[in-house]
């Protein structure tokens, strides 16, 4: 299978401001240039910037949620830039994305198993008789027990609603799974739990995972090869087996020194109150 | 004279006592020191940092003693606490965009918190709050002073929440999480203000955050909360590269990225709810340490080291937890779980 699973070439994307009632449209702003990746069966890419670097734009161009101004996107042979309407919905089930607030991704109204319900009925997944079924199973994919359907999101933690959202995103069988800041929000001992069961998914189900993050160090812990974004452009590739500490770009080397790390620290001398 | 903030014994209950979500607290930050209080969600360390400027949710109650400079906080009267409050300690929310008046000008919010505390001018005050606002680092100030809210992104509102937390020269500033909305290099920059700050102006902190690797980067001593006590507490170096409480040591153990590792350690299981806790270690249920003496008797913070504190009883075992210990340890139910 040499063949790439998904091809991104040099994908644009510019958001025009609107400046308010009053004020004329500003001239639009690139979020994302000419940036590129391939992504393989069953493999995770990391992308890792600051607020802005355009990780996202690139995360929602991949997955046309967003139409990117020029570039293609490849997805097993066909090109989804040239879709539209139904051809391409039916495509982008295979991409799915989990976004950074569990809080804000979930229907408080909706009880868990309805949600995830809504997403087998309108991909039309398996049989009416089977849905329940396979609501459970979905929620024991991702660590939670049965009885979860009933409930309803305010009944769980910030680390169970992310996996809820991780439930969501399978119902649809995507072969892509988007993952944007998907730990950012949450207690460190949790984001180790969430973690892993991404790397997890991604060994039963052959899974290719596209792993959005702001710590270098993380990402690179789950993604062996990692894209790091500043100001929309790709600055760098850290290809897989090369130790961050090889970074060649002055960002990369500024976004891992930026992390504290509990490696780093030395009894602080001189730094108590004068 | 200076004593700074003494907490002792201070307790948080809820539904008129029915439900204890703090116990027993005791901390101290002199001037110009810096304390990181580290726990997960739940654990108790915002409602702490609450509790001490009177700002606990409806329906909780806080007991035991609270005092800044001699002055008993948790009597206060509410006119007395307003004088306090932002003047002599200032207190900074994980939310910098729901904390900003939004049809407010920047330099105006600013400007306004100075004249609240002090007899001075708009003009002198609209000067100070730019000089503030230069001294957060933010960038072309007095421009900037005339811009609103949402024209900030979330690190440069964070500093504004800054600015206006200093704007009174605040002996002690209480920081509840002010760096776990925003990207590291942000926040690298947040966590060295606060340093210089402390620095430079003796001011005290309180820094409340769940990652141990910041609290580390900036505080001199370090609480370790869980279900509502103090499980561990130490000077920062101790505490961090010494720990003795199983808890901690799986905390750490977390935030370690070993790329010889095949998964993240993670501690299996969740904290107790408060009303399910047993009487002996809260942690018990989750560590891979318990013994039966661990759950039936209640477990007191003992000295373990050079002004370093930690509530086990089996520290001498713990020093030998390695991350696969957590990692295979299966949680077993609390055993009161149910009632208590």
């Amino acid at each position: 299978m040499d063949e790439p699973l998904l091809i991104a070439e040099n994908l644009n994307k510019s958001y025009s401001r609107s400046g308010g009632p009053f004020r004329a449209r500003s001239a639009p702003k690139p979020a994302l240039i000419d940036a590129s990746l391939r992504l393989d069966r069953g493999e995770i890419i990391g992308v890792v910037g600051e607020s802005g670097s355009g990780k996202t734009t690139l995360a929602r161009c991949v997955a046309l949620l967003d139409r990117p101004d020029s570039g293609r996107v490849v997805f097993k042979g066909d090109d989804l830039t040239a879709l539209s309407g139904a051809a391409l919905r039916t495509r982008r089930r295979y991409i799915q994305t989990i976004f950074q607030d569990p809080y804000a991704s979930l229907n408080p109204r909706m009880r868990i198993g309805d949600a995830l319900e809504e997403v087998i009925r309108f991909h039309r997944l398996v049989g009416r008789a089977d849905v329940s079924t396979r609501v459970k199973k979905l929620l024991n994919q991702v660590g939670l027990p049965s009885s979860a359907a009933s409930a309803y999101p305010a009944a769980f933690s910030g680390g169970q609603r992310q996996r809820i959202c991780i439930a969501r995103a399978l119902a649809a069988e995507p072969e892509i799974l988007i993952a944007d800041e998907p730990v950012s929000a949450l207690d460190v001992s949790i984001q180790a739990q969430v973690v892993n069961l991404l790397l997890d998914l991604r060994q039963q189900l052959q899974l290719s995972i596209i792993f959005i993050g702001h710590d270098l160090q993380l990402v690179n812990f789950i993604a062996p090869r990692v894209i790091i974004m500043l100001g929309g452009r790709i600055v760098e590739t850290i290809p897989e087996g090369k130790s961050l500490s090889d970074a060649e770009h002055a960002y990369t080397r500024e976004l891992l020194d930026a992390v504290p790390r509990l490696e780093n620290l030395r009894p602080p001398e001189g730094e108590g109150p004068t | 004279m200076s004593k700074g903030l003494v907490v002792d014994d201070l307790s948080i209950t809820f539904n008129r006592q029915q439900l204890e979500v703090v116990n027993e607290l005791t901390l101290q930050i002199g001037p110009g020191e810096a304390l990181g209080l580290v726990g997960e969600s739940g654990s108790g360390k915002s409602l702490t940092a609450r509790a001490i400027l009177g700002l606990l949710p409806t329906g909780a109650v806080a007991s035991g003693k609270v005092t800044f400079d001699d002055v008993s906080l948790l009597d206060l009267p509410l006119h007395e606490m307003q004088k306090l409050r932002g003047a002599r300690i200032a207190m900074i929310f994980q939310d910098p965009m729901s904390s900003l008046n939004p049809v407010l000008r920047v330099g105006e919010a600013i400007a306004q918190v100075i004249r609240s505390h002090e007899p001075v001018g708009s003009a002198d005050a609209h000067r100070r709050a730019v000089d503030l606002m230069d001294r957060v680092g933010i960038r072309d100030p007095k421009e900037r002073s005339r811009a609103y809210p949402h024209q900030f992104s979330g690190g440069m509102r964070q500093r504004i929440m800054i600015a206006m937390a200093l704007a009174a020269n605040p002996a002690l500033l209480l920081a509840d999480e002010p760096t776990t909305a925003l990207d590291v290099v942000v926040q690298a920059g947040i966590l060295r203000l606060l340093t210089e700050l402390r620095h430079e102006k003796g001011m005290g902190l309180l820094l409340v955050s769940h990652d141990l690797a910041v609290v580390g980067r900036v505080s001199d001593r370090v609480a370790v909360m869980y279900a509502g006590q103090i499980v561990e507490e130490g000077p920062t170096s101790e505490v961090l590269l010494r720990p003795h409480m199983p808890y901690t040591i799986g905390l750490i153990a977390c935030v370690r990225r070993d790329r010889a590792q095949a998964r993240l350690t993670s501690i299996p299981g969740t904290p107790p709810p408060s009303g399910t806790r047993s009487r002996g270690c809260r942690f018990a249920s989750r560590c891979p340490l318990a013994i039966d003496a661990c759950r039936s008797t209640p477990v007191s913070l003992a000295h373990v080291g050079p002004d370093h504190w930690a509530r086990c009883i089996r520290t001498a075992e713990a020093r030998n937890l390695t991350p696969v210990d957590f990692a295979s340890h299966k949680p077993e139910l609390d055993v009161e779980q149910g009632h208590g």
